[in-house]
């Protein structure tokens, strides 16, 4: 087996708990790699954990597929440029960051201007809640603002170092670490009001 | 970091871990991949360019419900003020009478409507006032976007016309950079110098800007080609991969006995690992991968 093969990756366990982080192995692609050979191997083995990160950041599990899939063909075009595992890979997390928030703005304004719906109909967002687990640390997720909530699912979700999600973000590192902390502040009183 | 801050973060990990890990994904993911990829370029953009149109026609027609409303119920005012005024031109020419008795069926209300369609105009004039330069905004927006897209595929196809050995990483961005993904895609050098999951603090592993990455692809590749090296020395991303593949670098080196591909796996194992440590002792032994990552980046960060 050779790292030229994309596919051999695909034998990768899948109970494990996968990460945003890059694989070590993966660092640095093979330099014959082409497009589609790149995004055969990166899905392999960050498809399953980009789309949980989208569904935290979407709470809808077919928007979440969606963005990431948009993303990975956003990827394949700029592969030219990128050839290298770690920087494809922070394009796509940069990708799925910006394409959830363009959906988020997108179902704000539909929200906003929609027929509101009779009392006893389930709203679309409950509809895609009962996809995640429903706990109270995801429903105290749910109010805190994107920002806050970007920065804490890729920092506690994607075990991200603050370089990466300042990346990610496209924010500075010191913007971060503020929006961590008021999150987790604000995350720490909802939770101690609820118990 | 305090310990209370340690249990909360590993709470919080372990919470959005748990309500996460039950997503799974379609598996004909690839398929849809590829399936869109495979589409001709133009197809392509034509297809994004249509669905984004048709989310901005239908946040239009949502945001101007109101507007329509009332341009429609002014417009069935104008036409009945126009069969009004078409039937008393009908008492000499008989063709505008019939088209007069179609648009005003009540005649008596003529003159009532003629002010009452000059008042729904007075009100829809400053409604409609921004749809003009918000056209205008609109069509210079598809106007630059489609020029922009033009402008890069030709000047892909002359530099690799006029420079077959030549990548295009050091000629600025390429299309995708300028596509539907935003102007916050730039990959910066910062990104690329991060610390793998598989670098723990304590284990006395070398710092990630002693890795190879840079130049032992340039220098030991068994197939060098011209294009990989000014991509490697334009971006200093230090890659840290401590443990290059084995066909890539045919130097032995002490972490290269790991198998090439499966050590994702054992990346992977890695931070289960550390993730497992954490849901099952509460008391992490080892900073947060923040914490760990933070002092080797730095220099490659800068």
């Amino acid at each position: 087996m050779s790292a030229g093969e994309p596919d051999a990756v695909s034998a990768r366990p899948i109970h494990v708990t996968e990460t945003l982080v890059a694989d070590a192995a993966l660092g640095t692609v093979p330099a014959e790699w082409d497009a589609e050979q790149a995004v055969t191997a990166i899905y392999s083995t960050h498809y399953r954990s980009l789309v949980r990160l989208a569904t935290l950041l979407l709470r809808d599990v077919a928007s979440a597929e969606e963005v990431v899939q948009d993303s990975f063909i956003a990827m394949h075009s700029a592969w030219r440029r990128l050839r290298d595992n770690e920087k494809a890979l922070s394009y796509l997390r940069q990708s799925v960051v910006n394409r959830s928030r363009s959906v988020l703005r997108h179902r704000v304004v539909v929200d906003r201007n929609a027929p509101k719906p009779a009392p006893d109909m389930p709203s679309a967002e409950q509809g895609a809640l009962s996809q995640l687990e429903r706990s109270a640390v995801v429903d105290a997720l749910r109010t805190l603002p994107a920002r806050q909530r970007e920065a804490l699912v890729l920092r506690y979700y994607g075990d991200l170092s603050e370089a990466q999600i300042a990346s990610a973000m496209g924010i500075s590192r010191g913007a971060v670490k503020s929006h961590t902390a008021r999150a987790i502040a604000s995350l720490r009183a909802a939770l101690e009001m609820e118990t | 970091m305090t310990p209370v801050n340690r249990d909360f973060d590993d709470m919080l990990r372990r919470a959005l871990h748990a309500a996460a890990d039950r997503i799974e994904p379609a598996d004909d993911g690839l398929e849809r991949i590829r399936r869109r990829l495979n589409e001709p370029w133009l197809g392509r953009q034509v297809s994004l360019m249509l669905t984004e149109c048709a989310d901005l026609g239908q946040l239009i027609v949502i945001r101007l419900e109101p507007a329509f409303t009332r341009l429609w119920s002014a417009l069935a005012a104008l036409g009945k003020s126009a069969g009004a005024s078409f039937s008393r031109l009908g008492s000499r020419v008989p063709a505008l009478a019939a088209l007069g008795a179609l648009l005003a069926p009540s005649r008596r209300h003529g003159a009532a409507h003629r002010g009452q369609s000059q008042r729904g105009w007075a009100r829809l004039r400053p409604t409609l006032a921004w749809l003009r330069p918000a056209l205008a905004v609109a069509s210079a927006v598809l106007i630059v976007v489609a020029g922009f897209y033009g402008l890069a595929q030709l000047r892909e196809t002359l530099v690799l016309t006029l420079f077959p050995g030549s990548t295009t990483a050091s000629t600025g961005p390429g299309p995708a950079s300028s596509g539907p993904s935003g102007p916050g895609h730039s990959v910066t050098p910062s990104a690329g110098g991060v610390a793998p999951a598989s670098t723990r603090p304590g284990s006395g592993s070398p710092s990630p800007k002693a890795s190879c990455s840079g130049t032992s692809k340039t220098t030991h590749s068994p197939t060098p080609s011209p294009s990989s090296s000014p991509s490697d020395s334009t971006s200093p991303s230090a890659s840290p991969s401590p443990q290059p593949t084995g066909n890539l670098n045919p130097t032995p080196t002490p972490s290269s006995a790991s198998s090439p591909l499966p050590a994702s796996s054992s990346a992977v194992l890695g931070s289960a690992d550390r993730f497992a440590g954490r849901a099952a002792g509460g008391h992490c032994t080892q900073p947060g991968p923040l914490a760990s990552a933070s002092p080797s980046r730095r220099p490659a960060a800068s």
